[in-house]
């Protein structure tokens, strides 16, 4: 869970387009200075103090550590299935109720709630009771958790973004027109839910790479699993191994978004911005 | 804007592979059979049938929740008829999905895809259709230049409503439909640009020769540019007629308020084929059915005439100036009102307060009972 607030410092701190608002920049009054100044030191004081106990040498032995490699390649595994099976379930249904049954969104929102309102360690052992032993073998009933654990923010991504803009009528001009429903959710549904699909996204790639508890209990040596293992053996190679963690996580997210805004500006839409859900929200007519 | 028709019909003869006749003789008859429709308690829909012939335009007018939008979506395929069908040159339609139906529809809201230009809108429909994309760009192209947007065709998110509106009418356009549904595509527009659009659109319409039919609650709308209009209520129609009709002869006293202004004075019957009404009495052609005694006489202020007397019937409440006449109101006795178009010329004298003879030149009022 600790990824959610690291991956919010580190991509959603955006830097406000340069040319797009040069007056607002000029105008930035002192306050809002300090108040930027007091929350960077919260949360850069203890990375400058983390990375001053493991020192630079620790960074040249972290991959050399045995389990390192398994264990980064197991979470990155883990984040491609999530995030693909959270997107596969999640955006068929949320835009099926969102069109033709409205009135289930309540019942959706509260559902979808359940995961965070759920303890993990709950989660956890009601899973491994139930499912199938085929599946108990392998990490992929890790990832069919992280799908759970995923939901109440993809679907609060998704139905933010569908609510932006008028889905109803979209769907059916390219209806209208002759595009079949496979068709219109491919060109007309995704292209216009791109940020709000590109934040479910990160988001589930952030909670995916920072999962403990699950992982621990399900007895799987995923990155965060291994960090805590091997802090008993060694702590600056623990704690520059966390800090590697942290990196790449940014590193991910910064490259999604990148790569998504020179889409859209290509594309001559506008800039894609991550955490838009309350502006999206306000900006609902009905 | 007549330079631009010959390339109008080349466009819309030239949409690849399919040999189809111009479209000038092309339009196809539609008919609306018997559509019933409730949803939860309400009665949308009560058996309405309409026939509108090729090449048509047909608007169907009436106040909200009156059934006509419902009607449009059940055409379009958006929504199911409990019972009754809907045929496109005599053939039922009511199985075939709204994507596979072949009817260009503009919405009332917003309705281009914000994440294409405007021409790609406008191919949108093309590129389903497998046409090339050279072939595709220049019939989107000469679309939109049809509804004068050449400009703005590479532009995304057109924020003005107008240009809009018109890119959604150049993208059901382009694939020819056999139908072209307009579902209240002026609403959102200020005063000026929709009385261009208007024009626009029933321009285009008549040169296509396409079957259009149009919905609106707007009557001026629905008179200016339609054919024939179908006035409806509770899910049916009270009246189907061409716009002069409707507003001469108004079949029911729902319609006859409904279109129009409309004065509404107490009357009384003498005999089955006369009423008396202020103090005049004059031969009522129908509409008596079934009425006696006290009735209410429906006449629009052009059937009135206004007389500056001393100690007339009324007095002038109010004047509104029209442009060619100005509409007066007048307080009669016993606290009815009713508005008098004069001509604006002559109208000096019916300022507020003035005494008035209000009379009844001898026509066939409507009668209604009264309330």
């Amino acid at each position: 869970m600790a990824a959610i607030a690291d991956a919010d410092l580190g991509v959603a701190s955006p830097e406000p387009a340069p040319q797009a608002h040069p007056r607002r920049r000029a105008s930035f009054p002192a306050w809002r200075w300090a108040i930027l100044i007091l929350a960077g030191l919260y949360f850069f004081i203890p990375l400058y103090a983390a990375l001053k106990f493991a020192g630079f040498k620790a960074f040249t032995q972290v991959i050399s550590q045995s389990g390192f490699t398994d264990a980064f390649v197991l979470s990155v595994r883990l984040a491609v299935i999530t995030t693909v099976l959270t997107l596969v379930l999640m955006v068929p249904t949320t835009v099926y109720v969102h069109l033709r049954l409205p009135r289930l969104r309540r019942m959706l929102e509260v559902i979808t709630i359940l995961p965070i309102v759920i303890p993990p360690v709950v989660l956890i052992i009601g899973v491994l009771q139930i499912a199938p032993a085929v599946l108990k073998g392998t990490a992929n009933l890790l990832g069919l958790e992280y799908v759970i654990l995923a939901m109440p923010f993809a679907y609060r991504s998704i139905d933010a973004g569908l609510r932006a803009f008028d889905l109803k009528t979209l769907v059916e001009a390219s209806n209208s027109l002759g595009a079949g429903w496979l068709i219109t959710l491919w060109r007309v549904v995704l292209p216009n839910l791109r940020t709000a699909l590109l934040s479910a996204v990160v988001l589930t790639v952030a909670l995916v790479l920072g999962e403990f508890t699950m992982a621990s209990l399900d007895l799987y040596q995923t990155f965060p699993v291994w960090i805590v293992n091997f802090e008993q053996s060694s702590g600056p190679v623990s704690t520059a191994a966390s800090l590697l963690a942290l990196f790449v996580t940014w590193l991910f997210l910064i490259a999604i978004v990148t790569m998504a805004s020179r889409r859209a500006r290509r594309r001559g839409g506008t800039e894609v911005a991550l955490f838009t859900v309350g502006r999206q929200e306000t900006g609902d007519s009905r | 804007m007549t330079t631009k028709i010959t390339s109008g019909h080349s466009a819309t003869r030239g949409l690849g592979g399919r040999d189809r006749a111009p479209r000038e003789v092309a339009g196809l008859s539609l008919t609306l059979d018997r559509m019933h429709r409730t949803f939860g308690t309400t009665r949308a829909l009560d058996g309405l049938s309409l026939e509108i012939q090729p090449g048509e335009f047909v608007a169907l007018l009436g106040p909200s929740g009156c059934g006509k939008t419902t009607a449009l979506r059940i055409v379009a395929g958006f929504e199911t008829a409990d019972s009754g069908s809907v045929l496109v040159d005599g053939k039922d339609v009511s199985a075939i999905p709204a994507a596979k139906r072949d009817m260009g529809m503009v919405f009332q809201s917003y309705s281009l895809f914000p994440n294409m230009s405007a021409l790609d809108n406008v191919g949108f429909g093309l590129r389903l259709r497998k046409l090339g994309a050279g072939e595709r760009s220049a019939r989107a192209n000469e679309l939109l230049d049809m509804v004068g947007l050449t400009a703005q065709a590479r532009q995304y998110r057109i924020s003005c409503r107008a240009a809009s509106s018109s890119a959604s009418l150049a993208r059901a356009l382009a694939i020819e439909p056999q139908v072209l549904l307009l579902d209240e595509p002026l609403s959102a527009l200020d005063a000026k640009v929709r009385l261009q659009l208007r024009e626009q659109i029933r321009s285009l319409q008549q040169r296509l020769g396409i079957t259009t039919l149009f919905v609106t609650h707007d009557q001026e709308e629905a008179l200016s540019m339609a054919d024939r209009v179908g006035v409806m209520k509770d899910g049916r129609f009270e009246q189907v007629a061409v716009p002069d009709q409707l507003y001469a002869e108004p079949a029911t006293a729902f319609v006859a308020e409904f279109v129009g202004t409309m004065n509404r004075l107490p009357g009384e019957l003498e005999g089955t084929d006369q009423v008396r009404v202020l103090d005049t009495v004059v031969p009522v052609k129908h509409g008596a059915d079934g009425l006696i005694g006290g009735v209410d006489v429906l006449i629009r202020p052009e059937g009135l005439r206004l007389e500056a007397v001393p100690g007339g019937n009324g007095i002038v409440t109010d004047r509104s100036f029209l442009g060619s006449v100005s509409r007066i109101g007048v307080r009669l006795s016993g606290d009815v009102t009713v508005k008098v178009d004069h001509p604006s010329v002559q109208s000096g004298e019916f300022s507020p307060g003035a005494s008035v003879q209000v009379s009844l030149p001898a026509r066939d009022p409507v009668l209604v009972a009264s309330r």
